[in-house]
């Protein structure tokens, strides 16, 4: 049966503002038998969220069999992750016996192939971090030359070496951690709180319909 | 002709080759992990709170850990989490772990491993310890933690029932939680914990980050967040109050290495500096 | 926030936005990309949909659409990542239906929205690896991004892209105005939606936001000073169960 246009439009609205009154109605009030009906709610969405990574590996299966499939450039790459996703699969559910990520042979793989590649590409940051402070940090304006500065003395105040040399390091990073780096911080995280606050609202009330998908 | 040799000096000053950058940078972190230099760690006031708050643990207290990382930052909050595990386990907690991060949760098999020897096998599994693996849905998932514990974990990480490991048995919602530790390196994490738990439940509240996340956790403390443990310094400090406790802290090498990195970062803005003014310097005149 | 919103769409007053300099060079990014016969680059961020950092990766997307409309107008080639399978498809068809705004659907080509992976640092490899192999011109990238932000900004830089990038995690701005040439700070990116499209809804949200700022500031100031008269009332009315 096709449903009208309005229909499929309206009626995930409805859903969404439903569903929206009702889990902020959970903070606001507390009535034992509403507040564990949306307990009961939270866990159905908490065991068809995990769902969602059957979805992630259909999609990347689709694509990437669909590049080896066509030998398109770098298939070989499509083929290498085809290999290693179903591996780790195997491992983790098949072969498993019951133990899934808990057997030993999973662990191994994970702590000696999967960590350290991941490690790995986290740690080019590290490079990345010297050669991006090296190209920015430059004394243009006032602000920018207060900034080179409060960088300088943080950096020796974080690690052994500032407070080796000077001790007074520490407390003079401790104050800029606790008062200007706090007050922007604050002040931006207050901004952004509003800002999702004013999207929620958008979301609920139905002006917002992104999420919907294609079309909406 | 001496004027145009000067400018392109000052503007290769200001240019020196990434590649260079990248060499010396590998050089500076790894020489000091071969040959430690030994430096003194000093103590950040957030490390010093969070061993006051952890020290005020009773015995019996329920504690939840969740481990919050991925493998790409396990090399910075692996080592936060076997000292807090321990530190816990000093204090006769009964530690329970978790983790919102899929793969962040085998760690905590391996933090339990590392600290009692044992996990699953130990004989105190299930009435000081207990694993109860990952949670999906992030913050959703945390919302239902709080609500029903059992009925959001009804196993464990190794296929138990909930219900039938005895330190769960009073454990029904977020209020039986004495204290809530997160190690996290993103979302879901510390403003997540604190939305769904802390703020709902009263529950004393600690976290451990990276250090890049340090800065914008700090805005927490000390109305909502008791203490943190900021990136791999933090750890090295934690390490250090733990001493006492009989631990053995591993992390003086890297401290040294992060030292003389920074002072690298800062030698090369410093390098940039020099030849922004002068080729600025030089133009003026 | 309701008020403002209801103002807004019924035209009884509509707030103007300032200048944001980072959505302004969009259109010079995707101009030199033209003019060097080199691609653009595009991610909305990893933060996906269905979570609390859905907002960012929706005001990305808003962003994808201007972007893809310009992209079409000046026949420049157009790259799009994505790491969440559930975003693929939309921003598939936002991109589709720019082109079709723009006067040229022939030019649309799906395989150019491509996911990537939903591990993060799958992801950046990839975007870092296609930035260098297509030599990009302009990477813009607005959205939700954690660790990767900062191999994405100099795989950019080493590609020799202009680059315009902005995000509401706040753990990585910094590193994007580092290395970056334009960058969006915070809520900027989520009045990107507003500011591009010029939507009365949009507009009103931002407006009502304003306001709402207004009313944080008044009670940081009346908290400061009831804390140095010694009381904590307002902290714990605000802290506390309202009954």
């Amino acid at each position: 049966m096709k449903l009208s246009a309005t229909i499929r439009r309206s009626v995930p609205l409805v859903i969404t503002f439903i569903a929206g009154l009702l889990v902020i109605g959970d903070y606001y009030f507390k009535v034992k038998a509403f507040n564990d009906f949306i307990t009961q709610w939270m866990k159905f969405v908490n065991v068809a969220g995990s769902f969602a990574v059957i979805i992630g590996y259909v999609t990347l299966t689709r694509i990437h069999a669909r590049r080896l499939n066509q030998r398109r450039e770098g298939w070989y790459n499509s083929l290498a992750l085809l290999v290693g996703m179903y591996a780790f699969f195997l491992l983790g559910v098949v072969f498993s016996e019951g133990k899934f990520t808990a057997h030993p042979t999973y662990t191994y793989w994970f702590n000696n192939l999967y960590v350290p590649l991941d490690a790995t590409i986290f740690s080019m940051l590290a490079f990345y971090i010297v050669s991006a402070a090296y190209r920015a940090f430059r004394v243009r304006t006032a602000e920018a030359t207060v900034l080179l500065i409060s960088a300088v003395i943080v950096m020796l105040g974080r690690a052994p070496i500032g407070p080796a040399v000077w001790p007074t390091f520490g407390p003079i990073t401790s104050w800029i951690m606790a008062v200007p780096n706090n007050a922007g911080m604050r002040g931006i995280t207050i901004g952004i709180a509003l800002g999702v606050m004013s999207m929620g609202l958008r979301v609920l009330l139905g002006r917002e319909r992104g999420y919907l998908g294609p079309g909406a | 002709m001496m004027e145009e040799n000067e400018m392109s000096f000052f503007d290769k000053l200001e240019k020196v080759d990434p590649r260079l950058i990248y060499i010396l940078v590998f050089l500076i972190v790894s020489l000091p992990l071969m040959r430690p230099l030994g430096l003194p760690i000093s103590m950040s006031p957030m490390t010093v709170a969070f061993y006051d708050a952890v020290e005020k643990v009773n015995p019996g207290d329920v504690v939840v850990v969740s481990i919050d990382y991925s493998a790409a930052s396990s090399p910075e909050q692996y080592p936060q989490t076997k000292a807090v595990i321990h530190h816990l386990a000093t204090k006769g907690a009964k530690i329970i772990g978790l983790g919102f991060w899929a793969d962040g949760t085998p760690f905590i098999d391996s933090a339990l491993k590392d600290v009692f020897g044992k996990s699953k096998d130990h004989p105190k599994y299930g009435t000081d310890f207990v694993n109860l693996g990952w949670i999906p849905s992030q913050e959703v998932g945390m919302k239902a933690l709080g609500g029903d514990v059992q009925g959001t974990c009804p196993k464990d990480y190794y296929g138990t029932s909930t219900a039938t490991i005895p330190m769960m048995k009073d454990v029904k919602t977020g209020k039986d939680f004495k204290m809530v530790i997160t190690l996290s390196s993103g979302t879901p994490g510390v403003p997540e914990w604190i939305r769904q738990i802390q703020a709902q439940y009263g529950v004393t509240f600690l976290y451990g980050v990276t250090a890049v996340g340090a800065p914008g956790m700090r805005v927490y403390f000390p109305a909502q967040a008791a203490g943190g443990l900021e990136g791999l310094a933090g750890a090295a400090e934690y390490e250090v109050l733990l001493i006492k406790y009989g631990y053995k802290g591993t992390l003086a090498p890297p401290m040294d290495s992060q030292s003389l990195s920074h002072l690298l970062v800062i030698a090369f803005i410093v390098l940039g500096n020099v030849g922004y003014v002068l080729r600025k310097h030089g133009k003026a005149k | 926030m309701l008020a403002t919103l209801y103002m807004s769409m019924k035209g009884i007053s509509r707030p103007t936005i300032r200048k944001i300099a980072g959505l302004d060079a969009i259109g010079e990014a995707v101009g030199r990309a033209t003019e060097m016969g080199r691609p653009i680059h595009f991610s909305p961020g990893i933060g996906g949909l269905g979570t609390d950092v859905t907002p960012q990766t929706l005001a990305g997307l808003s962003v994808l659409a201007h972007v893809a409309e310009l992209a079409a107008r000046y026949k420049a080639t157009l790259w799009t990542t994505i790491n969440r399978a559930e975003v693929q498809p939309l921003a598939a068809e936002i991109v589709r239906q720019s082109y079709l705004k723009a006067g040229a659907p022939e030019a649309y080509d799906e395989d150019k929205v491509i996911f990537l992976s939903t591990a993060q640092f799958a992801y950046a490899l990839g975007v870092v690896g296609l930035m260098h192999r297509e030599k990009v011109a302009a990477n813009i990238m607005i959205g939700g991004f954690w660790a990767e932000s900062l191999l994405f900004a100099e795989g950019g830089y080493l590609a020799g892209a202009i680059q315009v990038a902005g995000t509401a995690n706040t753990h990585q701005i910094p590193f994007f105005v580092a290395a970056c040439d334009y960058c969006l700070i915070g809520e900027e990116i989520l009045a990107a939606g507003a500011y591009i499209s010029r939507d009365p809804v949009q507009l009103g949200a931002i407006w009502g936001q304003d306001y709402a700022k207004f009313v944080a500031i008044a009670l940081i100031a009346v908290g400061i000073i009831l804390s140095l008269a010694g009381s904590d009332y307002l902290w714990k009315l605000l802290r506390g169960p309202l009954w």
